[in-house]
């Protein structure tokens, strides 16, 4: 690459392991930035961290003041020992770079790919990605349509367009930036009063994480109407015999909805093979009042589909959790009460 | 019959120590023969061989994990790693149909229909799973299937793996390489799914990938008879015009979303058929025990052997994973016919007879046969 070449690159991908080398090539003392003559570049850098908020990318104004903004940005937002604006940030990094991605030639991406730890792979348009990389990375997506079995795998390598490989790399690029954010010890005063600015300009983002924490106490209710799917056709199912998950889900999810041990005990009592004592110690199992005394969650809707348990209807469509559907279930019926 | 379980032992310390990798950094958990189960025992090397001589377990377990602490309860063990273990079991097969008898309680007639009462004498009768001769081959195809998947398709960055017979009715695929020992539930939750095929829904398709619903049309071509179990005549003719609309898969997605009852359908088709049958649980689930290597299944008298992939064509398990030859006189009750070591033994009921004291031993262990010394 020419050196034109590498500062437009460090530019637009500041976490490339290529282009942290530039970075350090160009990168004055953090002193320096504070000069009469830089200090345009600290703001600028600011406004790049605040992007998490905005989501309005400041305008670029040349490569190197782009480059050199993202190591301002991280420390700015090291700055605020705060775990969550570390995620923030990272995530609006990430999607920025999913964005520019979508331009660059697959040469280049492939390059990147590799330089990132990924030995990828030209598959004429599209590009052949080792299975285990691409389970690890979307393991993490909540969405169906990433199941491997939804795409051609070829001798170890899932083959995706350009559109989901570049979604890949911005997955990636989130632990990259949260861990350049991480490795950053000792931050100088100057850079702590960016940090305090960026803490007190987000604060309205923070404050309302922090309601929405309190308020996602679960709606809870006995009638089984407001239940999703899945949890009726499992109580629908009692007398004919449950998978063990099913049994499993069905008594969290039960619990979750201030059941009481006597209460799901009964409702086991049609169960074909039913035994009192073995079923409530199954049960104060799972609900945390025995053994282990960990209070066991209800699986999520992602973990119920890997069970084949996942009976989905209209409401259930973009959530996440069982529980999730009864607050939705409740809108619909005030919707429909209205008109 | 403990002393045949010691002497076993004894002469295959080795072996099992051997087998099980990183063993102080494993629980440890065994059933004794009056049934109870000892959990999260840990110990090194040196010391596994006299502890199993003085226990003398039944059944014998490990943990598929690796712990800091392999002895303290589940929450502070601190996990290190765990093998990924691939388990394949008859039960789990839906093409496979266990095979019963009625025996009655009393004076020992077989029926082979349902019959709670006896016909003879009208007293009652146990249902009792007998095996048939190539029940063990459809297990062993379905592992063929399954080896398939992971050195060819996903091609895993498998260095060290290992094949087992289970000791009962099925095999377990153990891997230990490093970079897959350490991948979290969550993405052992995706590798499992590719295989089973589990969550699959077809209108999720997209233009990338449209193996499945091809391979379907080709069954169709193909008059294969599973089509005919899944689909009816309506259904066929409904999958194959929308198949001719493929080349608008959003119109394909649509229409197949619409129609609830012919998705479901296909859905099933697909993770019956294509799917292959593993239980998933034990290649999810992180902090479960595994039945030892070289150990001796406590129900069946079968040893967990390991068999090399160019052998497991010819693998058979009641030959080649039976313990002692010697022969013993039994009261059988009932003994299908079926291949023991290297001798075909015909259908035999209600006859005192010798044999191996390893198909004894599974004969008893299944209330098939009981031991005439003690009557």
């Amino acid at each position: 690459m020419t050196k034109k070449n590498t500062a437009r690159w460090t530019a637009k991908y500041p976490f490339d392991p290529l282009s942290k080398e530039y970075l350090k090539s160009i990168a004055l003392d953090v002193d320096e930035y504070f000069s009469e003559d830089l200090i345009h570049i600290m703001e600028y850098a600011y406004d790049r961290a605040l992007l998490m908020k905005t989501r309005k990318a400041p305008v670029w104004k040349n490569d190197e003041i782009e480059a050199i903004s993202y190591f301002l940005a991280v420390l700015i937002v090291r700055g605020t020992d705060n775990r969550y604006l570390y995620w923030m940030f990272a995530d609006s990094e990430s999607k920025r770079a999913y964005k520019l991605l979508l331009f660059e030639d697959n040469f280049a991406i492939i390059d990147l790919v590799n330089r990132l730890g990924i030995d990828i792979e030209s598959y004429g348009r599209e590009f052949g990605i080792p299975f285990l990389e691409y389970v690890k990375i979307t393991s993490r997506f909540s969405s169906p349509r990433w199941k491997a079995y939804y795409y051609r795998v070829n001798n170890g390598y899932v083959v995706i367009d350009k559109r989901r490989l570049a979604r890949i790399i911005s997955e990636l690029v989130k632990d990259i930036v949260i861990d350049d954010i991480e490795r950053i010890t000792g931050i100088p005063n100057k850079i702590r009063v960016y940090s305090d600015r960026l803490l007190h300009d987000v604060r309205d983002i923070l404050e309302k994480i922090r309601e929405s924490q309190e308020i996602r106490e679960v709606l809870t209710t006995k009638n089984r109407e407001m239940y999703p799917p899945c949890i009726n056709w499992m109580m629908q199912n009692i007398g004919v015999g449950l998978p063990h998950a099913a049994r499993f889900t069905l008594v969290t999810f039960l619990g979750k909805m201030g059941y009481n041990t006597e209460e799901i005990i009964n409702l086991f009592s049609r169960v074909p093979d039913f035994n009192v004592e073995r079923t409530r110690y199954q049960v104060e199992h799972i609900l945390g009042m025995r053994g282990g005394r960990k209070k066991y969650s209800v699986p999520s809707c992602k973990t119920l589909r890997s069970y084949n348990l996942c009976f989905p209807d209209d409401i259930c469509k973009g959530i996440k959790h069982p529980v999730q559907y009864i607050s939705r279930a409740k809108k619909v019926k005030e919707y429909k009460a209205k008109r | 019959m403990m002393e045949y379980y010691k002497k076993y032992y004894i002469n295959n310390i080795e072996k099992i120590v051997g087998s099980i990798r990183k063993i102080e950094s494993r629980e440890i958990a065994y059933i004794d023969f009056d049934g109870i189960m000892y959990r999260h025992i840990a110990l090194s090397k040196g010391d596994f061989g006299e502890w199993l001589i003085s226990q003398l377990p039944r059944d014998l377990y490990h943990s598929s994990s690796y712990y800091l602490f392999p002895d303290r309860p589940i929450e502070d063990k601190v996990w290190r790693g765990g093998d990924l273990i691939f388990d394949i079991d008859l039960d789990h097969i839906p093409t496979y149909t266990p095979n019963f008898i009625w025996l009655c309680n009393k004076c020992n007639a077989v029926f082979k229909k349902e019959a709670s009462i006896c016909e003879q004498c009208n007293s009652k009768t146990r249902k009792i799973h007998v095996p048939r001769m190539n029940d063990l081959e459809i297990a062993k195809k379905e592992t063929f299937r399954l080896l398939d998947a992971i050195y060819k398709i996903m091609a895993l960055p498998v260095d060290e793996t290992q094949i087992y017979f289970s000791g009962a009715r099925g095999y377990h695929v153990h891997i230990y390489s490093d970079v897959l020992t350490t991948i979290d539930t969550r993405t052992r939750i995706e590798i499992k799914d590719f295989i089973t095929l589990d969550g699959f829904d077809i209108a999720n398709m997209h233009y990338l990938n449209r193996t499945y619903i091809e391979r379907i049309i080709g069954d169709i071509q193909k008059q294969r008879k599973e089509i005919y179990q899944y689909f009816n005549n309506s259904d066929i003719n409904l999958v194959l015009s929308l198949y001719r609309s493929m080349n608008k898969i959003k119109m394909f997605r649509e229409k197949l979303q619409r129609n609830r009852r012919l998705r479901n359908k296909i859905n099933n088709y697909v993770r019956e058929i294509y799917g292959i049958h593993i239980d998933g649980v034990v290649t999810t689930d992180i902090s479960r025990l595994i039945r030892a290597p070289y150990s001796i299944h406590g129900k069946t008298g079968l040893i967990k052997k390991s068999v090399e992939y160019d052998s497991l064509d010819g693998f058979m398990p009641y030959r080649d994973a039976a313990l002692y030859n010697e022969e013993v006189l039994v009261k059988v009750l009932y003994l299908p016919n079926i291949i023991w070591g290297e001798k075909e033994y015909e259908e035999a009921y209600d006859v005192e007879m010798k044999l191996p004291l390893s198909l004894a031993i599974f004969l008893v262990n299944r209330g098939l046969a009981y031991d005439t010394r003690r009557v």
